[in-house]
This record gives structure tokens, C-alpha cells and sequence, in this order.
């Protein structure tokens, strides 16, 4: 078997893409949707003006649809029902529209496609857990960050999978196999078969997204000993929903953490786990999440 | 039925010489039915002192109705005496978080974490229940009815009605009047206020005609504008809401930290000259710690 793996890494090699040709996946990537960026930046804004807020939520059908939906499910209960956004903003409140929207709109940023060799479903319990499980702990490394931020860097680390998945299935689905054989990081099989790996070009689309600068770098760089608390935090996220299997990023290595971060936590990956209480609860919660 | 405020202060516990008549204590009401069942309404740093009057009745089956789980309405929790003590059954009630699912369970489990409280969770000896309420499903309590409504406030914040035996209360918790966001010349202005009315509508249908009313009375009308959207009414828009829905009796709390018991009575006693009692008006008092209402 091993044969046959050397060959296809061999034959992909050939006839790995250009930096030109990833470029042009990219670019084919469906924009960052303007109403999450906006949306962002006003939740971020202690000041911001409700009727911006509004503004932006009632122009993006998706999001509308689903906060209505969201508040008018079992979950709530409401006594009337809710029939627009400016009536969710009377009945609960500005601050609670508010969160209830950033968190649609940045998993609504994530494209849903249905793709033949990509389990979508699996990939996004992986980006969900990782990011609610990085915006839990980011503050252990530092206290200053937005959980916010680490929420959506967690969120985003693995982006660049659904561009493979989407413009380069077959090479992908190689080197998916490849790692599962080698017991390797999906991102080195990535560079033996398509030349470039997810990081990278997660990178990329980030640039092209506009994203913030930090958060650029914590994609490109997610497969990296870098040593920033945003890093520090999505790197611990990341191995964490792995060991509990929370979903699938295609990736079956867990890297043990480096000695900078044990040292900050004070333990090892296992032990930082038997630490945090409800971790299988947030794994369902963002299947509900999902689901909406 | 009988309520006796333990803790009537907005926002921070404030004690000191200044407020030493109407009390520094955060938000914590006893309610007695007429069974003597106790319902507590919120668990602000006034439920201590109300827990030290509780021993004598242990084992005891107490029910907490939480408004909202900001600081001020938690703060207290930890030291109720009763959730230490086997035998006591504690029923803890409230909304669940929409924005992170958590249940009303989360209050005590974010409290007595290792790092910020000498005792876990697990240690704790009496008998919790967790209820997670919604505003369409009134509960039972004893012989009590307690409907919760969505109230406006910077979280999910429930008023609660208690009706028994022909007698009701309503407490608001933290609660500011929703107002119009746009100005009047925007087109979306008079769709905007009649949601507004709509839902006012529903909130004095709610309150209609209870005996007492308890209201976040936290600002002046000439403090509210560098306020607007923190989440808080003023003397003048509850009184407004309690003569509309022909309430008894309206007891103003949430009294502002950094207000001194003279300056709460002269801001009282303007509020009155602003709003004249007529017959048949509600009687208006302001809530302070200590005070009882039997009827």
C-alpha cells in the first residue's frame, strides 16, 4: 500500500498546481460576506447605533432568516411571535440581537456546499468546537484578548481546506489518505501532493477577505511554532477538538504541545482536558448551532 | 401574601454612613405565601443577610427566581446559607442564554470555580434544582402562579408576576422602556413605535391590576439621556406603567449606588411633584431594605 501512496505522491507532485493556479482558486472563493464584516465591527463597538445594526442584519436575507428563526424556535418560547428584526430589537433588547447576529453571521461566512469527497457537516463541528473551545481558554494566555477574536480566528484556521475541497477535490482527497497512512499532518501531505498546504492558502483567501492583519497571520501560521497568545490559543483549540473527535477536519495527527504552552498552562494536553468541565456540551452545542 | 425587601441597591453593593437608612445591599426580595412557602427574587448580595434568618426552618424548600444574571442579581448566592446545609432543598429558576445555550445551571457552576470561591459546586450539600423558565410557560409554586415576561435590559432579563389566592406581585427586575430608534422624520419611525406599543400592550396586560409592583426606578428623566440603552427606567416611566395598569401599590428599587439617602428622598419627593397622586392612583413608596408589605 505504501507503494501505491509513494506513486500517487510522486504522480501529484508532477503535476502539482502553480502558485499561479492557487492564486486563481482564491479568487474563485465566494467573497467574505460584507454584512459579517459589518457586523463585526459594530458588535465590537460599544457605542454602536442600533439602527445601523439593523440596517445591516435586515440586508442579508440569510442572517434575518435565521435570527428569526433562532428566536421564534422552542429555544425562547416567546409569547408573540417575532416577525421582523426591528421587532427582535423591542422584545430582546439591542445587546442580545447584537451577539445573536455576530455568531450567525461569522458561522454563516463559512460556506455550506455540499461537496462529494468533503464531509462540510464534519468540517464545520471541527471549526465550531475549535473556536468556541479558543475563545474559553484564550484568556489563559493572555487577558486582554477579545474572546471574540479567538472565536473567530478558531473559526477560520482551517479555511483553507474548503478551497482544496471545492477546486482541488481529488488531490485533496490524496492527501487526506496519505496522512491517514503515514499517521502524518494533513498539512505535510498537502505540500508533498498539491504543493502548498491549507495554512497557507487560508492565508491567502484571508488577505483577500480583508480580514484583520492578526488574524491573517494565525491562519497562515496555525501549522507554526509561533509563540503569540491568539496562536498559543488556537493551536490548544485545535488539538483539543481533535483528541475528543469534535467532527473532522481531515487531519488525524494531535500534536502534543509545545513547552512554551505547557508551561503556561502548567500541564499537559490530557490533563489541561480533565481541567475543563462541559467540553462535550459545547460539541453539542454547535451541532445545534449548525443545524439552525 | 408578604415581601420584605433585603437588598434594594442597583449595579454594587454601596454600604456606608450615606446609605445606612435605605440599605447598600444589591437586589434580594422575600416573598412569603400564605402558607408561608418562601420565594426569593434574585440572589444580589441582600440574600446573606436573609439566609441568617433561615436555620430555624430547616430542612427547608426555598424557590429563587432569578430576573437575570448580572453581577448585582448573583452576587449573593454563594453565601445562601441553606444550599450547605443536607436536607435543604434549593429550587434555583431563569432564562436560559440564547448566546451561549447555557442554562440557568451556569450561575453557581461560573460562581464556585476553584479560582474564584473556597467551595466547589459538587461540595455543596442541599438538593438543587435547576428550572430553566420561558415566557409562554407559567409555573406552580405551592399554590403560587409565577408567569415570567421578557423585559428589556443588555441580557435576557424575565419580570415575574406571582398570583396566589386572589393576591399578586410583580417584580420587573432590571428593566428599561424600549424606545424608538429612529427619529421621527425616518420613514421606519412609526412602524418602529408601534412595535413599541405592541409590546407594551402585552407588558400591562401582564402586570394588570396587581396588588404590588416592584420597579427599576434608577434614574431621574435629566439623568436618563447620557444613560439611554444601559438597561434602566426612571421614576417617571414606571409610575407612567403602574397607573396604566392599575396597580396598588408601586415600590421603586434599583436605587442608583451613588446615591445618598437624602438625595434618593429629594429625587422621590420631586418625582411626586412631577406626577401628583390622583384618587384612585397607585400609591407610590420608594423600597428599602428592611421594609415589609403584609396584605
Amino acid at each position: 500500500m505504501s507503494h501505491l501512496i509513494d506513486f500517487f505522491s510522486y504522480h501529484w507532485r508532477m503535476n502539482q498546481q502553480t502558485q499561479q493556479d492557487f492564486i486563481n482558486m482564491v479568487e474563485k472563493m465566494p467573497p467574505f460576506p460584507k454584512s459579517a464584516h459589518r457586523i463585526m465591527e459594530l458588535a465590537a463597538d460599544i457605542n454602536c447605533n442600533p439602527k445601523d445594526l439593523v440596517q445591516v442584519i435586515e440586508h442579508d436575507p440569510v442572517i434575518t432568516m435565521k435570527l428569526l428563526k433562532l428566536v421564534n424556535s422552542a429555544f425562547f418560547s416567546l409569547a408573540r411571535e417575532i416577525t421582523s428584526i426591528r421587532h427582535a430589537l423591542v422584545y430582546l433588547g439591542l445587546n442580545t440581537v447584537k451577539n445573536l447576529a455576530l455568531s450567525i453571521a461569522t458561522i454563516q461566512a463559512i460556506p455550506h456546499k455540499k461537496l462529494d469527497n468533503f464531509n462540510t457537516h464534519h468540517f464545520l463541528l471541527h471549526a465550531l468546537t475549535t473556536a468556541s473551545i479558543a475563545q474559553r481558554i484564550v484568556h489563559r494566555f493572555d487577558s486582554k484578548l477579545d474572546p471574540g477574536d479567538a472565536f473567530i480566528a478558531g473559526l477560520l484556521h482551517d479555511f483553507g481546506k474548503m478551497v482544496f475541497a471545492q477546486f482541488s477535490p481529488d488531490a485533496f482527497a490524496k492527501a487526506i489518505d496519505l496522512s491517514q497512512q503515514k499517521q502524518q499532518s494533513l498539512h505535510l501531505s498537502e505540500q508533498e501532493i498539491l504543493g502548498m498546504d491549507h495554512a497557507e492558502i487560508g492565508g491567502l483567501l484571508a488577505e483577500k477577505w480583508e480580514l484583520p492583519q492578526e488574524l491573517i497571520q494565525c491562519i497562515r501560521n496555525h501549522h507554526q511554532n509561533i509563540q503569540t497568545p491568539l496562536h498559543n490559543a488556537i493551536f490548544v483549540a485545535n488539538q483539543i477538538s481533535k483528541q475528543l473527535n469534535f467532527g473532522q477536519g481531515g487531519n488525524p495527527v494531535i500534536e502534543p504541545l509545545p513547552e512554551h504552552i505547557e508551561e503556561v498552562l502548567g500541564m499537559n494536553l490530557l490533563m489541561f482536558i480533565d481541567s475543563l468541565d462541559g467540553l462535550s456540551k459545547e460539541a453539542a452545542k454547535a451541532k445545534e448551532f449548525i443545524d439552525i | 401574601m408578604k415581601i420584605k425587601f433585603w437588598g434594594v441597591r442597583g449595579s454594587i453593593p454601596s454600604p456606608g454612613y450615606q446609605t445606612v437608612r435605605y440599605g447598600g445591599n444589591t437586589t434580594c426580595i422575600e416573598v412569603r405565601l400564605d402558607d408561608n412557602t418562601l420565594i426569593i427574587l434574585d440572589a444580589g448580595t441582600g440574600i446573606f443577610p436573609l439566609s441568617q434568618t433561615l436555620p430555624p426552618e430547616f430542612p427547608l424548600s426555598c424557590h429563587i427566581l432569578n430576573t437575570h444574571t448580572h453581577w448585582d442579581h448573583i452576587q449573593g448566592l454563594p453565601f445562601f446559607i441553606p444550599l450547605f446545609v443536607p436536607g435543604n432543598q434549593v429550587h434555583i429558576y431563569g432564562a436560559d442564554d440564547p448566546i451561549s445555550h447555557n442554562g440557568i445551571h451556569e450561575i453557581l457552576t461560573t460562581q464556585l470555580q476553584y479560582r474564584f470561591f473556597p467551595i466547589r459546586e459538587v461540595e455543596l450539600k442541599s438538593d438543587i434544582h435547576y428550572q430553566s423558565l420561558t415566557e409562554s410557560n407559567s409555573i406552580q409554586i405551592g399554590d403560587a402562579t409565577v408567569t415570567a415576561i421578557m423585559m428589556n435590559h443588555p441580557v435576557i432579563n424575565f419580570g415575574y408576576r406571582i398570583d396566589c389566592h386572589g393576591k399578586s406581585m410583580f417584580f420587573t427586575g432590571d428593566h428599561e422602556p424600549p424606545y424608538n430608534i429612529y427619529k421621527p422624520d425616518d420613514e421606519e419611525y412609526t412602524e418602529y413605535q408601534s412595535i413599541i406599543e405592541n409590546k407594551h400592550r402585552h407588558l400591562i396586560e401582564t402586570i394588570q391590576g396587581v396588588d404590588v409592583m416592584i420597579a427599576d426606578c434608577s434614574y431621574t428623566p435629566e439623568e436618563y439621556p447620557n444613560k439611554q440603552g444601559w438597561g434602566h427606567g426612571t421614576y417617571d416611566a414606571c409610575i407612567k406603567l403602574a397607573k396604566q395598569a392599575k396597580v396598588g401599590s408601586l415600590y421603586c428599587t434599583h436605587h442608583e449606588p451613588t446615591r445618598s439617602d437624602d438625595a434618593l428622598e429629594k429625587v422621590f419627593s420631586e418625582a411626586m411633584q412631577r406626577n401628583p397622586r390622583k384618587e384612585n392612583d397607585p400609591k407610590y413608596y420608594l423600597a428599602q431594605e428592611g421594609l415589609e408589605i403584609c396584605w
